[in-house]
């Protein structure tokens, strides 16, 4: 029983981090709100959903960033999409970082969207893994036998 | 009966006859254009209009040539046609002749009503097709380096196009007011800007004869109402262009603000457009008379250039108004006043989101099971969550991700239509027009809401203008889209405030 209440205390105390840093906002709230019997894996399918379009776009992005005549409306709708897919998981880090990017493709700084797209990559990546040890312990809280608390 | 119908299609060929007269006016406009001294630029503008001007012109004789009518009219020159068809001796036999005619009668004017609609609806297309060809490149070449001469040959063009078009459209809806199928298209529209749009619309005919257009807009005047927004626009542009017309020189007001009398007890609104001109002013005793259809004795030619159009007077009676003209006599001017109901955009489809409590979410509320619900979105993410959203309210769930794939899949099953609009390069505007034209009976059409990163006042109109029913911002939560999804069906349409 302990080790339960231990473990979701650990849960508990580690999803609050991340809404505290940032990392989340409310709609990631919203989105386990849509976990239920019918849809027990939801967000889970949602947030890799996530991490397959946003590796694809990244790379899109870094590739046309590389190009020697640099179409910036393709780099714009690229860094929109990833924006609007950022947003409606509730990462928020990621899709601050896609707004400051966005302002640099409207002026056309060479310079400033290479930056850009270097924050983003990596707001990408630190979100990436605390969730993946976001999920890691919930699978922790429900194999003993418990469950998740909802915030 | 016959002398109805025979009046109508007189309209008609009345209306044809002027409307070859403007399509000419146009046409020679055109072609003095293309003989000037044009840049590279303009030239091909111009031979366009030319073209377009003349296949208008030619449109209205080819159809004239051909007359459906003809042999009624051939019947009708028979001067005894009031009096019965054989008088004299009466027997059974001759009565079974009577009632044979009779019904052969009746059929012939049947298929010749349904003839001559058939044949206003098709001049109507064939007229207005290069018509508006003439419009939109009149238009631009308006926007292109002109000397005044130009300018102004330029202006006669569009004044006589638009003056055109709005025959056109009075002959074909001359066909359905007669059957009484017209029917007020309602929508939610913004008022402010309807007169602002005509009067800019009224404003190069103006500066062309010199007068001042002025308009004040009542402080009370509500910014948004319920209503036909394309007839009221007709009716207007059709009092002012009449106030224009008749005024030699001196200045037109007109003005909008809403009659006090009898809005308590009405919720709807009746609105007063009161439009002043200093023209030459009518002589008292003739005013009854512009209103009137046929008044005795008055070619059809000249009723419909004197006054308001009665087509415009039936809009305005459909809108449970009425129009009337006050002169005080030659040449001081005259006033023509018209007052039409609209309606209020009810106010509690204003959603609040501010005062929704912020309870716990509640699981097992779904009173929209079953909900066809059809969900627009090119991005993966935020398209698969919109989904989770409507499904965990019970609702059966469709999605797409391009226009092509929504127009495809959307039924009149479908209740409601969500597309994001801020997806880039998608044109989310475009594509609610279509989907109106796809369902014409409103009733059966699917709701069309949009949602979108920012509900400004520039996206709101636009969504407003296109046909939107709803306009919601991102992010949803599970509460609102509920209470968003109640108060669409309910009042059938909702802006977030």
């Amino acid at each position: 029983m302990d080790g339960i209440v231990e473990l979701q205390r650990q849960l508990v105390e580690y999803t609050t981090s991340l809404y505290d840093e940032g990392f989340l906002d409310d709609q990631f709230i919203q989105l386990q709100q849509l976990q239920d019997e019918s849809n027990p894996d939801f967000v889970v399918e949602v947030v890799s959903l996530f991490f397959e379009d946003s590796q694809r776009l990244l790379n899109e992005l870094a590739n046309s960033l590389e190009q020697q005549s640099l179409d910036f409306r393709r780099v714009d709708a690229h860094v929109h999409q990833l924006k609007g897919s950022s947003s409606s998981i509730g990462a928020q880090r990621v899709q601050g970082a896609c707004i400051m990017f966005r302002n640099y493709c409207e002026v056309q700084n060479v310079e400033g969207c290479l930056k850009c797209l270097q924050h983003v990559k990596n707001e990408y990546s630190l979100v990436k893994s605390k969730l993946e040890t976001l999920f890691k312990l919930e699978q922790q809280v429900l194999a003993a036998g418990g469950t998740i608390p909802m915030p | 009966m016959t002398k109805w119908w025979v009046q109508s299609a007189a309209a008609a060929a009345a209306s044809a006859a002027s409307a070859a007269a403007a399509a000419t006016a146009a046409s020679v406009g055109c072609a003095q254009m293309h003989g000037q001294e044009l840049q590279p630029k303009q030239k091909p503008l111009a031979a366009a209009a030319a073209a377009a001007g003349a296949a208008a012109a030619a449109a209205p004789a080819a159809r004239t040539g051909y007359n459906p009518l003809e042999e009624f009219f051939e019947a009708d020159r028979n001067p005894d046609e009031d009096k019965p068809v054989a008088y004299g001796i009466c027997s059974s036999l001759l009565f079974r002749v009577l009632n044979v005619a009779l019904d052969l009668a009746r059929r012939e004017a049947e298929t010749a009503v349904r003839a001559r609609n058939d044949f206003l609806a098709v001049m109507n297309h064939e007229m207005g097709t290069p018509m508006h060809a003439i419009i939109a490149v009149s238009s631009l070449l308006q926007e292109t380096e002109l000397t005044p001469e130009q300018r102004l040959m330029v202006e006669t063009i569009l004044k006589s196009s638009n003056l055109l078009a709005t025959l056109i459209n009075d002959v074909l809806d001359l066909s359905r007011l007669e059957d009484g199928s017209l029917q007020l298209d309602i929508g939610t529209f913004n008022l402010h800007a309807l007169f602002k749009e005509g009067l800019n619309l009224i404003k190069p005919i103006a500066s062309v004869k010199k007068l001042l257009i002025t308009l004040s807009l009542a402080s009370d005047l509500p910014e948004y109402a319920v209503g036909d927004e394309k007839r009221l626009m007709q009716t207007l542009l059709n009092v002012v262009g009449n106030a224009v017309k008749f005024s030699k020189d001196g200045s037109i007001s007109l003005s909008a603000f809403v009659a006090k009398s009898e809005s308590l007890r009405d919720p709807r609104v009746p609105d007063v457009f009161p439009v002043k001109d200093s023209g030459s002013g009518i002589n008292p005793q003739d005013i009854p008379k512009l209103f009137t259809k046929f008044a005795q004795g008055q070619s059809l030619a000249t009723k419909n250039s004197d006054g308001p159009s009665w087509t415009c007077n039936l809009f305005v009676n459909l809108m449970e108004g009425h129009i009337r003209i006050e002169s005080e006599g030659l040449g001081k001017g005259s006033t023509a006043i018209f007052v039409v109901k609209l309606g209020i955009p009810e106010r509690s489809n204003e959603l609040k989101l501010s005062f929704v409590p912020k309870g716990p979410a509640n699981h097992g509320q779904t009173n929209f099971l079953g909900l066809k619900v059809l969900v627009m979105d090119d991005n993966g993410v935020s398209r698969s969550i919109t989904n989770g959203l409507l499904v965990h309210l019970g609702c059966d769930v469709m999605t797409v991700s391009s226009e092509d794939e929504c127009l495809r899949a959307i039924t009149q099953e479908h209740q409601v239509v969500f597309m994001d609009i801020c997806i880039s390069g998608v044109d989310g505007y475009e594509i609610a027009v279509r989907i109106h034209e796809m369902f014409s009976k409103c009733h059966e059409r699917p709701l069309i809401v949009a949602l979108t990163g920012n509900t400004d006042r520039v996206t709101k109109e636009h969504c407003l203008r296109v046909g939107m029913d709803g306009v919601i911002l991102k992010p949803v939560s599970v509460d609102k889209m509920r209470i968003v999804l109640s108060e669409l069906l309910e009042h059938r349409v909702l802006f977030e405030a």
